[in-house]
């Protein structure tokens, strides 16, 4: 496979007046990967890849994908692409089989029953065959809209926050389905605001806060880089102040009737252990536990998302 | 093509499976061919009309009018003077028609014989009735006649074919209905439709795919199209097997349908791209479509509206095509109808390009 990037995105700005949705993002996609960019509410993720579709037109910057110049000239890709917008909503009045044959003519694709069947079982929908989109659950709308930009086999996916509004079994489920198209060689970018869907699933991380690139690093790279050191959870501490753990120069946080002890990078956790060990402070046990992307995003955006919101 | 196809039939699909597209086109106009076929078709007056044109305007005139109207059996309305009454026959396809010439008063004073005309269509069944009353009205009048020095009838009656079929109220009206079912149908529910596919984000969805915005219009058309010619079908069917309507579809009255319907769904795409949701939308629609409906001459004729009325009805371009419909099918006048044609095409192919360039798919 060829390393020159699927996506070039050189310089992005959407400005709203003096919203400044899309403040100069740049970043390359490789062809076959699954790229994420993750951010919290309003971070700009979908002001981005409705550039990248030409469904807006950027303030200043410059978008290819797949050779072409998306600002000049999407018309040319627009059959190689298939697209997931965040606010799908299906055609109330069709049947699942019937969205996915029309879908089909207009990527000019000849599908017999068993390729729309096939395609219905790949989302999870072969029960919901018989009704109208308008009847469908949230979470069934949106993986019938998953199916919609799967019907022109496009080379490039953009899916904007595909997994918002399913339950963890179907999250489960998409997750598969993504990775068996990474696996066939499709490219995908995707949106979310969901740390353990970007660690999980992606190839490369893209990190945005108001507009901006905070970090941009394959999940593991994200948290050696930002994910601070290993902490030591001493379980049901029974000291009542914590100056003793402090004084041996840990950062210390109480969580309950534990106490999490945040060791320094690289610093040894046998040593850190041996001395909180030998120190007579009393606990039951202690466990270690590694920083994940969370750690990561908390490091640089400074808070967590909770239900896409960014919370300090 | 293909996409085109596709998009037909997705739409066709949806559209079906929606009781309110299908009632506008299929069910309303029948149920209204229906109400106003029998409501006219009942309340036929016992008296026969009688239009008459009096070019004379004389004491004499005067009195022969009075005397007509005295019988109870016709009923005397003025056709104005300056009218060409060939041109006025045809136009409101009259059966019967009288005209007193110019100088009848004076002419039968100075003891000269003088006629006066009787239009009628031998094949209506009231011919008789009209022959007999103005014959008998011109005896009493001749009789009556001051100054007489000669024993000879003075005045009389000859009479002049109209050829014609006989049309009928429900004849009169078919044509219009076309017109506003058109109208309803593009007007409505494009305007609602086209908001619709704006605000859900239809229209966004759809640029990501290969389906261009022309083959999306397209489409739409002619899926108007076909529910048109059927739902015409119907209301001929219906009229012609419930009232036993004579009117046919002629070429220009066709090419008046096409126009037609590429001007209403334009203007509906128009509507519907410029309002801000659905329901500024179908308020814009109401606001425009109902004084069109009850000032285009749909059901009655603009004749019969007050002169600011008919200024404003020759504002809306609802009027061109029921007056361009019934020009064709009903009085065989060809020249009025392409006219017609003429302005409805114009202003459909004008709306057609504001709508297509207003019509985004993007974001700005
Ligand atoms: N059409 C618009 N006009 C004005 N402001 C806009 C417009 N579109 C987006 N914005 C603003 O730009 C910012 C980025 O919005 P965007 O939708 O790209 O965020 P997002 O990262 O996709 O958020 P979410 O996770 O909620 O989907 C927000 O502050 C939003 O209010
Ligand atoms: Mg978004």
């Amino acid at each position: 496979m060829s390393n020159k990037p699927i996506i070039t995105v050189t310089n992005l700005k959407k400005h709203y007046g003096d919203i400044k949705a899309v403040d100069g993002v740049s970043f390359e996609v490789s062809p076959g990967e699954i790229f994420s960019c993750l951010g919290p509410n309003g971070a700009g993720k979908t002001t981005t890849v409705e550039m990248m579709e030409g469904l807006r037109t950027p303030t200043s910057g410059s978008i290819e994908i797949l050779g072409a110049d998306v600002t000049q000239d999407y018309a040319s890709i627009r059959h190689r692409v298939g697209v997931l917008p965040q606010d799908f909503q299906p055609f109330d009045r069709l049947k699942a089989p019937e969205a996915i044959a029309y879908f089909g003519g207009l990527y000019g694709r000849k599908m017999t029953k068993q390729d729309v069947a096939d395609l219905i079982d790949a989302v999870a929908l072969s029960h919901r065959t018989d009704s109208v989109a308008m009847k469908l659950s949230g979470g069934e709308k949106r993986r019938l809209g998953l199916a919609l930009a799967l019907v022109g086999e496009p080379e490039l996916l953009f899916l904007d926050e595909p997994t918002t509004g399913l339950d963890a079994q179907a999250r489960r489920g998409l997750w598969r389905l993504l990775e068996g198209l990474r696996d066939e060689g499709k490219t995908i970018f995707l949106t979310t605001h969901y740390l353990d869907e970007a660690e999980i699933l992606s190839d490369d991380v893209f990190v945005m806060h108001k507009g901006k690139e905070i970090a941009r690093a394959p999940p593991m790279g994200l948290v050696e880089q930002h994910g601070g050191g290993i902490s030591i959870l001493l379980l049901d501490y029974a000291e009542k102040s914590t100056d003793k753990v402090e004084a041996m120069g840990f950062g210390v946080e109480r969580i309950r009737n534990n106490v999490k002890v945040n060791l320094t990078e690289g610093a040894s956790v046998r040593e850190a252990i041996r001395r909180l060990d030998t120190s007579g402070v009393q606990f039951r046990d202690l466990i270690t536990i590694e920083p994940t992307l969370e750690d990561a995003f908390i490091n640089l955006v400074g808070g967590t998302i909770v239900g896409g919101e960014l919370k300090k | 093509m293909s996409r085109i196809i596709a998009d037909l039939k997705a739409f066709a699909t949806q559209y079906m499976r929606n009781p309110v597209g299908a009632f506008f086109a299929l069910v309303f106009p029948i149920i209204l061919v229906l109400i106003f076929g029998s409501v006219f078709s009942q309340s036929a007056s016992p008296e026969v009309p009688l239009p008459v044109q009096d070019l004379d305007g004389s004491a004499i005139s005067g009195q022969f009018l009075e005397i007509l109207n005295q019988t109870g059996t016709v009923e005397v309305s003025m056709i104005s003077p300056t009218a060409d009454i060939d041109d006025h026959i045809r136009d409101n396809s009259l059966s019967a028609a009288l005209v007193i010439p110019a100088g009848f008063g004076a002419t039968a004073l100075s003891n000269t014989s003088v006629n006066v005309t009787l239009y009628g269509d031998q094949t209506v069944s009231s011919y008789g009735i009209v022959v007999g009353t103005v014959g008998a009205a011109v005896e009493i009048l001749d009789r009556n006649l001051p100054n007489r020095t000669v024993p000879d009838q003075l005045v009389g009656m000859v009479t002049a074919d109209i050829v014609g079929e006989d049309f009928s109220f429900i004849d009169f009206f078919l044509p219009g209905m076309i017109a506003f079912t058109i109208m309803i149908n593009g007007l409505f529910i494009l305007s609602a439709l086209s908001a619709e596919y704006k605000s859900r984000g239809y229209f966004k969805l759809l640029a990501t795919t290969p389906l261009g915005k022309s083959e999306w219009v397209l489409s739409k058309f002619l899926w108007f199209l076909i529910i048109m010619l059927i739902s015409i079908f119907l209301m001929f069917a219906i009229s012609i097997g419930a009232f036993g309507v004579k009117v046919t579809i002629t070429p220009l009255a066709l090419a008046l349908i096409l126009a037609g319907i590429l001007l209403f769904t334009s203007m509906g795409l128009l509507i519907g791209v410029w309002a801000k949701d659905v329901e500024s939308a179908s308020t814009i629609g109401n606001a425009i479509g109902f004084p069109m409906m009850f000032l285009s001459g749909i059901f009655f004729q603009l004749e019969m509206m007050p002169e600011a009325l008919q200024v404003i009805a020759y504002a809306l371009p609802l009027t061109y095509l029921s007056e361009g419909m019934r020009a064709t099918m009903i009085y065989g006048n060809d020249t009025t109808a392409l006219i017609d044609l003429a302005v409805v095409l114009i202003l459909a192919v004008f709306f057609f390009i504001v709508a297509s360039k207003l019509m985004s798919w993007k974001e700005k």
